[in-house]
């Protein structure tokens, strides 16, 4: 039947048309494994990585002109082994007891600022529009075809090699040398293993070494299909292939490269076959049209979601872990009373002194700015509520705050709803959704949670923002996602100031309802739940439903938060405030500075709104100097500086996970506890 | 005598080897009741099939004649069964009050979400008296204000005990207490758990490793022996039982 | 934050084709809009007293290539500020005939100083203006603020050269790097600052518009966002988007100069923009390819952003319908990667591209002869057409001087000054932004034939389906083939027109709205 042999050659090409980006993905799902498997670590910074390595490649061969042996010397048996070993000894080598979910943090930040080192150390930018020469000589111009259906080029036969190649090696490593063993062991108890007589440093060191390494070969064969050169596209690619190593549970070397491949051979195999298929079968449209674009997102979630495996894995613990001294608690618990009052007095009167400057002193400029950061210090009290209280990372809060921007930007435009209404049913329904998405990912733990949910983001990214119901279609198209400032009887929003006024009364309000809520049965149940879950469960408290409903309240604040931001822009815009990797630096900054408590997120919110008009660019120290002019000459400072700053932000936060906010509270609470006792003692 | 917990036809299996094979063990109301064994005799494994942690392949659990076997952990908690741990869990960042008062909280299931958004979600005046009669019963009743980062191992298990009771158990699962702790320590906690039981009145059924603990506390008591229960009785009988004795390999002796 | 790259290249690169896609451009072939700086030889009526030697002294060392004339004509000292321009025409290396005849200055108050008070940007000396743009964290890789600065800047000492306007110098007051994210932060800033007249803004996210517009401040964009252009009407784009959804004479009449029957389509299925795009294309051929013999073949609009999985289906399965031409509404890594498809597929030589977003000279010369016979789309007058215009002889002239490429974004900084410009003379010497944004609002505009003249009393409304009221008088395109690496003009004039009031389909009159 010719149907038939039709239908196994389309197969079949398919089959061979998604083995090259399929080998992308194995290799990057294979640096994955090699990185948990020898440190432990969820590395997302392995796009990083790659990306340092291929950019050095590029400025050494193209833009220098070295021969291509030596800048694949230089990019990755040098760049690449020193930046796994500086990495190590800087970072990862004081986060071997650290949680799980501690050390993504850092990787997530790490993924921010690595680039951003490496571009402004090497005066590199992103480069586009240019075919990246790849390490084999005439790699994109000479075809072979193996079957007679489909031909691959040299730089790809150079990929699939090194993939195969590089699973086989690493998987002898691990089983035959002594080195192999060790990696493994230094991860599950680097205590133990010192006490059998290995050096645990060395191993961890030599692990990164070697992982980097890897990376950067992965950076340097990856970059001829991309044909431009931008962190960006390493950072999704991580995020893809983590799919693929979690086929293989993160440790199976072999099922990284077969998830790997079978991704890419699935999605090729998905395009050739569902556009013919939903032309005769209309019923598949929509599946078509939608799941295309999002494909490599929703096989992660599903993964993660359907395959039981995934989540029972337990997050490697040291068993000596229970050695080390418990964590100090929370400072206010252990304050001098005369401390807590000269705090909250001084509290006071800091909010008093700033509130006036802004009120009499703020251009339209400054008022802006400090209403955003009200208003982002909101959102970030749903990180509060949901990895402060709740002990889980959600990396789509993003994606619940653009759904409050959107609902109001909707009911504002098709019904001409007043906005607070919509911002209330904005929340209402990012709360719905909230409760929604836990269900399907409660069972999921720590880092896998993490991760189910920056899927989530992705795929609202990729499918929801374009429907017209969501993201405005034609609408937006035209005039764009525009939101009026909301009108209640005689107080017009629209001036500056009252809307500032507004932001701030519904921080408050937001505020104490945290406070209540932390206070109150549902904080002290998620308390009980992040201290100890078999605990709770003794005491009746039912896990799955605490967290559905932290989640949802989780997701309503951040959708007011969301819909406040839109009223304040006077526009959505999506792109800029709620991409899923604009969530990514919320939570690292909340988390780093403290999500423990009202005045961590409300300080976050200050950083990453302010932060960077007052002190990079010079505001404050002009002010203080009187006069711009009187500057030191590296002012006004680049922005980049910020994100460079914001990966250190994130390496602190695994030292003290507590958040910076409470650690230096706890460290000034002892000395001045101190102080006041030897006081009290002489008296 | 009602049974308040009975357990029957327990059998599990993990990987092809038997961890439980056809166990059976039954607490009757106000009874204490040991369980004991050498390491791996399948204690820990029967201890979590009966709070719902682990699924049995075969067997069922009667809590106050209702089936339980289909409920998850906290559902069983909530029909009155309480717990402590060997390596001791609780809440980290909070008090020794808090821990009863949540307790105290789930237990009344007053706790609706509304209230906390009204403040009213604060722990009342009745629950914290409730708390602290019990923090007086366990003789911690001056550890109330303390984080429990600064309790010694002794005051943790107390605390847990005081978090278990707080859920008005009809039956306490003790899951070797004495572990970490030293003779006299032991034996202070057997006095409290003696006299705590006295004025409560639910029944206990406790794991131990320290047969001491067993011997002094315990009115009936069941041996297991790779998954298979080789003994029970009343725990005079069973510890002078040759069988037993050799299970341990005659390392106790009874005192 | 800037890990929201990606997600934002999807958005800006789209926003880039909708440029492309949108009803584009067309004009009413008359040039309305006197240039101001061709007639040079009013002299200034008041006191300009100084036309301050200000140097606008380009660079000599780096235009010594570009355009061996102007070094000696740059340093010359002109005291008098009049003869400048005329002089640098008569120099430029570009084959022109010198413009001998004198035509009336419809602007000669051009050089009379009137004090003004309290006129934001203004001085007795200077006329201010601040630029935003993008540079750090650009995910295209290429240059925008810096080329699109030169661009004003090299209008400005091109305008300063003669005089500057009304006794005053052009300034940029403030350059700001929006780095992709602090669009809205810099709007404000400019806002709060008040010390300019105009700002100016090439980015890839507008967040700030609406409030440079709400403050009343003449705004000129880099216009790759209709949306965020459309209504206001304190903005002032390099051209307009006026109908997103309408169908596109234009983009049919060069699939029929490729040669083409069977069209393939792609569009990326991450946002709304690229798929309207799209779908627009394919209107357009299911409207008017029956009567040239063209239809669409393949229609697929779910491409992943980037394409990290390649496109050998999607071209296979076009291969297999006999597609022979494809158009895109993809960004210009994408068509890389589907010219190499095409060729390792062995297609190439049979299936030709429309490019609506590469229109660079290094893209296509890095890609040696991969894009032969391909056309790319453009939204300006492109510079392998002639355009005997004093705009494009000075551009020719200046911008190299100031050390710029001749490229797009040099065009569009150097068309939104004279636009500015425009606006001020138009405005008279006692201005101010209101009267700036008026006056411009009440001409149609043309850049000496560089755009399509817009229409500024009507043409700030966006609208779908097609009104005529708000479109383009004229509906043209200016577009050129790639031939051994390099952009060349096929086109019989720098435009090709129908009318813009029907859609019916008719042959396109070759236009030059210089002329």
């Amino acid at each position: 039947m010719i149907l038939a042999s039709g239908f196994f050659e389309d197969l079949f090409r398919g089959v061979l048309q998604g083995t090259p980006p399929g080998a992308v993905y194995a290799l990057i799902a294979l640096g994955f494994v090699l990185t948990y498997k020898t440190s432990g670590v969820f590395n997302l910074a392995f796009g990083a990585q790659a990306y340092i390595s291929a950019a050095m490649y590029f400025k050494v061969h193209s833009v220098w002109g070295w021969p291509k042996w030596a800048a694949l010397l230089v990019s990755v048996f040098v760049l690449a082994p020193l930046v796994g070993l500086v990495l190590e000894r800087a970072i990862f080598r004081h986060l071997r007891t650290a949680s799980a979910v501690s050390k993504l943090v850092v990787t997530i930040g790490l993924s921010v600022a690595l680039p951003e080192i490496f571009n402004w150390a090497a005066r590199f930018s992103a480069v586009a529009g240019r075919q990246i020469t790849g390490i084999v000589p005439d790699g994109a111009g000479v075809y072979y075809d193996p079957f007679g259906i489909y031909r691959f080029n040299r730089d790809e036969l150079a990929m699939m090699a090194v993939a195969l190649a590089g699973t086989l090696l690493l998987a002898a490593l691990f089983r035959f040398t002594m080195m192999g063993l060790s990696m493994r062991a230094v991860v599950e108890s680097p205590r133990m293993t010192e006490l059998s007589g290995v050096n645990a440093n060395r191993v961890s060191a030599f692990a990164w070494a070697l992982s980097s390494t890897f990376a950067g070969m992965a950076g340097v064969l990856i970059a001829p299909r991309f044909n431009s050169l931008s962190s960006g596209d390493y950072f999704t690619l991580v995020i893809i292939a983590v799919a693929a190593a979690a086929t293989g549970l993160l440790i199976s070397l072999p099922r990284a490269l077969l998830g790997g491949l079978g991704l890419g051979w699935f999605i090729a195999v998905f395009n050739t076959f569902l556009p013919g298929l939903a032309d005769d079968h209309t019923w598949l449209r929509p599946f078509q049209e939608n799941l295309t674009p999002s494909l490599p997102f929703v096989v992660l979630f599903a993964i993660l979601v359907l395959w039981r495996a995934v989540g029972r894995q337990r997050e490697a613990s040291d068993p000596l872990a229970g050695v080390d001294p418990p964590p100090p608690a929370l400072a206010a618990l252990e304050r001098h009373p005369k401390l807590t009052m000269f705090t909250r007095l001084f509290g006071v009167f800091f909010v008093t002194v700033v509130g006036l400057v802004v009120w009499f002193r703020a251009d339209v400029l400054w008022m802006s700015l400090v209403t955003k950061a009200v208003i982002i210090a909101l959102i970030y009290l749903s990180v509060t509520v949901i990895t402060g209280m709740g002990g889980q990372i959600s990396l789509c809060q993003g994606t619940f705050a653009a759904i409050g921007g959107f609902t109001v930007f909707q009911m504002a435009d098709r019904f001409n709803m007043s906005v607070l209404a919509a911002a209330l049913i904005g929340a209402a329904l990012a709360a719905v959704v909230g409760a929604l998405l836990s269900l399907p990912v409660l069972r999921l733990g720590g880092v896998w949670l993490a991760i189910a949910t920056l899927a989530f983001a992705f795929f609202f990214d990729a499918v929801m923002v374009k429907f017209s119901w969501v993201g405005g279609g034609s609408t937006a198209l035209l005039t764009g996602t525009q939101v009026p400032r909301p009108l209640i009887g005689p107080i017009d929003f629209a001036s500056d100031r009252a809307f500032l006024v507004l932001a701030v009364v519904a921080l408050v309000v937001v505020s104490v309802v945290v406070i209540q809520l932390r206070e109150g049965t549902i904080g002290r149940t998620l308390a009980a739940l992040r201290g100890s879950e078999v605990a709770a469960a003794s005491i009746g408290i039912s896990a799955a439903r605490a967290r559905i409903v932290a989640f949802a309240v989780s997701a309503a604040i951040a959708g007011l938060g969301g819909a406040l931001l839109a009223m304040h822009q006077q526009n959505v815009n999506y792109a800029l405030n709620f991409a899923p990797i604009v969530a990514l630096f919320w939570l690292v900054v909340v988390v780093a500075l403290g999500s423990r408590t009202v005045e961590g997120a409300i300080q976050a919110g200050a950083a990453f709104a302010l932060f960077e008009p007052l002190i990079l660019q010079g505001e404050l120290l002009g002010w203080i100097v009187r006069g711009e002019e009187r500057l030191p000459e590296f002012f006004p400072l680049s922005g980049n500086w910020r994100l460079i700053l914001f990966g250190l932000m994130a390496m602190q936060f695994a030292r003290h996970p507590e958040g910076l906010v409470e650690h230096g509270k706890r460290r000034s609470a002892t000395r001045i506890n101190g102080w006041l006792e030897a006081r009290e003692a002489r008296a | 005598m009602t049974r308040v917990l009975e357990a029957s036809g327990m059998s599990v299996a993990f990987a092809g080897i038997r961890a439980l094979d056809n166990v059976s063990v039954s607490v009757a109301a106000a009874e204490r009741v040991g369980l004991i064994g050498p390491n791996g005799a399948g204690k820990t494994t029967l201890f979590n099939c009966l709070l719902g942690i682990l699924r049995p392949d075969a067997g069922r659990v009667l809590l106050n004649s209702v089936d339980v076997g289909g409920w998850p952990a906290h559902r069983r908690a909530r029909a009155g069964m309480g717990r402590t741990f060997q390596r001791v869990e609780l809440f980290a960042d909070t008090t020794v009050r808090e821990h009863l008062l949540i307790a105290e909280r789930i237990r009344n299931g007053t706790g609706a979400f509304w209230k906390d958004l009204i403040g009213r979600g604060r722990p009342t005046p009745d629950e914290v008296a409730a708390c602290d009669e019990v923090l007086e019963l366990l003789g911690i009743a001056e550890l109330a204000a303390k984080p429990v980062e600064s309790l010694s191992l002794g005051q943790s298990r107390l605390v847990e005990v005081g978090r278990a009771l707080m859920t008005g158990p009809q039956v306490l699962l003790l899951d070797e207490p004495s572990s970490g702790l030293d003779r006299d320590e032991t034996r202070a906690l057997a006095t409290t758990l003696r006299s705590v039981q006295d004025t409560r009145g639910y029944a206990v059924l406790l794991v131990e490793h320290d047969v001491s603990l067993v011997a002094d506390f315990t009115e009936r008591t069941y041996v297991l022996d790779s998954g298979v229960l080789i003994a029970e009785g009343s725990t005079a009988d069973v510890l002078a039982d040759p069988a037993v004795r050799r299970a341990y390999l005659g390392s106790f002796e009874v005192t | 934050m800037n890990r929201g790259r990606r997600t934002l290249t999807a958005l800006c690169a789209i926003a880039m084709l909708a440029a492309a896609c949108g009803n584009s451009p067309s004009g009413d072939g008359v040039s309305p809009t006197p240039d101001p700086a061709a007639p040079t030889t009013a002299a200034p009526t008041a006191a300009a007293p100084d036309a301050p030697g200000e140097e606008p002294a380009p660079e000599p060392t780096e235009t010594v290539e570009a355009t061996p004339d102007a070094p000696d004509e740059a340093p010359e000292p002109d005291t008098t500020g009049d003869d400048a321009p005329e002089a640098a025409e008569s120099t430029t290396t570009v084959a022109v005939e010198v413009v001998v005849e004198e035509p009336v200055d419809p602007y000669p108050e051009r050089h009379t100083f009137v004090a003004l008070d309290g006129v934001p940007g203004v001085t007795d000396d200077e006329i201010r203006v601040s630029v935003v743009g993008i540079k750090q964290n650009n995910p295209l890789g290429t240059c925008i603020l810096d080329c699109y600065v030169t661009g004003i800047r090299s209008y400005f000492d091109y305008v300063n050269d003669s005089g500057g306007v009304y006794g005053r110098n052009l300034v940029i007051d403030e350059i700001l790097d929006d780095e992709l994210f602090r669009n809205q932060e810099h709007a404000l800033k400019i806002i709060a600052d008040n010390s300019s007249l105009a700002a100016f803004q090439a980015t890839l996210l507008p967040s700030g518009w609406g409030d440079l517009n709400d403050a009343g401040i003449p705004t000129f964009v880099w216009n790759i966002h209709g949306a965020d252009a459309v209504n206001r009407d304190n903005i002032f784009g390099n051209h307009v988007i006026g109908c997103p959804t309408c169908t596109i004479r234009s983009f049919v009449w060069i699939a029929s100069q490729a040669g083409a029957t069977r069209v393939g389509l792609l569009g990326y299925g991450i946002t709304e923009t690229s798929k309207v795009c799209a779908k627009a294309f394919a209107d357009s051929i299911d409207l008017y390819g029956p009567a040239l013999g063209m239809e669409v073949a393949y229609f697929n609009d779910n491409m992943a952003y980037g394409l990290p999985n390649g496109i050998g289906p999607e071209v296979t399965q076009m291969i297999d319908a006999g597609v022979d031409f494809i158009a895109t509404c993809m960004d210009l890594n994408a068509m890389l990667t589907l010219a190499q498809e095409l060729e390792r597929q062995g297609a190439r030589d049979q299936i030709r591209l429309l490019h609506p977003n590469s229109y660079n000279n290094e893209f296509v010369a890095a890609a040696g002869d991969l894009f032969d016979g391909d056309y790319a789309l453009l939204v300006f007058a492109a510079f392998e057409y002639e355009v005997d215009s004093p705009l494009r002889h000075a551009y020719d002239q200046w911008v190299p001087a100031d050390g710029g490429p001749v490229a797009e974004q040099t065009l569009v900084g150097w068309i939104n000054a004279d636009l500015f410009v425009t606006g001020l003379l138009e405005a008279g010497p006692e201005f101010d932004r209101q009267s700036v944004i008026d006056s411009l609002n009440q001409i149609t505009y043309s850049a000496g034939g560089l755009i399509n003249p817009v229409d500024w009393s009507r043409q700030h409304t966006a609208v779908e389906p097609f009104v005529y009221d708000y479109a383009y008088e004229l509906h043209c395109t200016s577009s050129v083939r790639i031939e051994g690496g390099e952009f060349v003009g096929f086109q019989p004039a720098p435009w090709m027109c129908w009318p813009g009031d029907t859609e019916e389909w008719s042959e396109p009159t070759p236009t030059d709205f210089a002329a």
